[in-house]
């Protein structure tokens, strides 16, 4: 899909602790909080380490692969933003990481989502400087 | 019933500003104050944060807790924190061991963080 000029869904806001992975996506890499002081990979971004707690951290890659974890279906337009993607799948996932991470599956039909279905992460430019991840199925999984 | 000697205060910590996001300072100083106790993050039962810009979530993310008892804001302007104080003695009264009580000063010039034990 392409960017539009009208985008009206909500958007996040960057905080000192997330721009690094807002900043990630809007170059199409999926960047992950790694501990500075014990290596533990944490997720979604947050100050502290629920590990060590430490307050260092680094960013690193992810491989964008994982696995369905659980979701949900949407048939109701809670904001006027997504009227149009309806019914949509939002889909928690356990990434090849170790940690969890919440998108829009697309392409994959009710009756074949599944517990464990192989997904990888693709991204998509929405707005000028906005760049959100959505899931698909990993065929190659 | 009274409260008087049902509780203690058992850690207090402190940080400046870091000038990063709205939880880093409380939970640096949360974490003073739990070493400062001799525990362990995760050892929380009960967290009263302030009323504004956190919520509990916060701080079992970033602590690890598996396992939270109780959470409650004590919505009442600056003085929610010592609200908050009188709010954690009644939750260890009734059941809990250890909980958080967390402060914040109102320009973000530091944070204060308390700790009880039942």
């Amino acid at each position: 899909m392409s960017a539009t000029q009208t985008y009206n869904k909500l958007v996040p806001e960057p905080t000192s602790d997330s721009a690094g992975y807002w900043q990630g996506l809007n170059e199409h890499k999926l960047l992950l909080q790694k501990c500075a002081g014990c290596g533990t990979i944490r997720h979604y971004p947050r100050p502290m380490c629920p590990s060590c707690h430490s307050m260092d951290s680094t960013w690193v890659e992810a491989s964008g692969r994982g696995v369905v974890h659980s979701w949900t279906i949407t048939h109701h337009a809670f904001h006027p933003g997504v009227r149009d993607d309806l019914p949509y799948t939002l889909a928690t996932i356990d990434l090849a990481e170790g940690v969890r991470m919440n998108a829009q599956l697309r392409g994959v039909a009710p009756e074949m989502l599944r517990i464990g279905l192989p997904v990888r992460v693709k991204f998509e430019t929405v707005k000028e400087g906005l760049t959100l991840p959505y899931l698909v199925a990993d065929a190659g999984a | 019933m009274s409260l008087r000697d049902k509780a203690a205060i058992t850690g207090i910590g402190e940080t400046a500003n870091s000038g990063r996001s709205v939880p880093s300072p409380q939970l640096g100083a949360l974490v003073r104050a739990i070493k400062g106790a001799g525990l362990h993050p995760s050892d929380i039962d009960v967290i009263i944060p302030y009323g504004s810009a956190v919520v509990a979530d916060d701080f079992v993310t970033n602590f690890g807790i598996p396992d939270l008892r109780f959470s409650a804001t004590t919505p009442l302007g600056g003085a929610s924190c010592v609200a908050a104080v009188q709010y954690a003695m009644g939750a260890m009264v009734a059941d809990a061991k250890i909980g958080l009580v967390s402060g914040y000063g109102d320009m973000g010039d530091g944070s204060v963080a308390m700790m009880w034990r039942g």
